[in-house]
């Protein structure tokens, strides 16, 4: 239980943070392709990268 | 991943080793990013606001041929390559250089076999913005998430063989969370 806690945490977090950097670059930078576009390409990054925990 | 990091963080200090492999991940991604991103920036300079068609166009047809080939919908051969992180680099370049450059291998993303086709159009979308802070977010969060999920199977297993096991069970579940994902995306960037 313990540990599904801490692995739920770490990955929350580093949820947290992709969703930052998304704001940061989509909201502040204003690039030509639009905001949403920024947003959803790093959630992309986000599941893919969150997904690959197991590949070499 | 998990199965060579493992075991070797056993020695040392395990917070810094994987803290180092973190680091590596995060400076992979960031390091295509600022390739991707220049180059994008010299196509936009070269043929101007047509870059945003064609990403509007590229990005999500790219979306839809991975999702279609990550859902198992589309049978066609996966484009992939065979390379995989050195085993070796803790030895030849010591134990935390070895665990970083592990991150920094992986986190560039696209020198190692590709487990998704999702993730192919990560560098293609980073490079068709043409915006090198677009570049460096997407490329530098994928690098640091595959990091952290690294680190967070290492940090809750107990008996790595077992995590290993545990996740390659997960692997066509995630092919298909990974290729919903891509379709949604795919929708959002159409109708934005």
């Amino acid at each position: 239980m313990a540990n599904s806690a801490r692995l739920g945490g770490l990955v929350g977090l580093a949820g947290l943070a992709g969703l930052a950097a998304a704001a940061l670059a989509g909201g502040v930078a204003k690039p030509a392709i639009g905001a949403l576009p920024v947003f959803v390409l790093v959630s992309l990054s986000l599941v893919v990268g969150l997904s690959t925990a197991a590949s070499p | 991943m998990v199965g060579q990091i493992g075991p070797l963080v056993q020695v040392g200090r395990k917070k810094s080793a994987l803290a180092f492999h973190v680091v590596g991940g995060v400076a992979g991604g960031a390091t295509i990013g600022v390739v991707l991103g220049f180059a994008g920036l010299l196509l936009r300079a070269a043929i101007g606001d047509t870059l945003d068609t064609l990403f509007v166009v590229v990005v999500p047809a790219a979306l839809l041929y991975a999702a279609a080939v990550d859902l198992g919908v589309l049978r066609v051969r996966p484009i992939t390559w065979e390379r995989q992180t050195p085993g070796s680099w803790p030895c030849s370049l010591g134990h935390y250089p070895g665990i970083f450059g592990w991150g920094f291998d992986l986190g560039l993303g696209i020198t190692t076999r590709i487990p998704y086709q999702s993730l192919l159009v990560l560098p293609l979308a980073a490079f068709l913005s043409g915006d090198l802070g677009t570049a460096v977010a997407i490329t530098a969060v994928y690098g640091a998430s595959r990091a952290i999920a690294v680190v967070a199977a290492v940090s809750t297993a107990d008996d790595y063989a077992a995590a290993c096991d545990a996740i390659q069970t997960r692997v066509l579940p995630l092919k298909r969370l990974v290729g919903s994902t891509a379709l949604v995306i795919a929708a959002l960037i159409v109708i934005s």
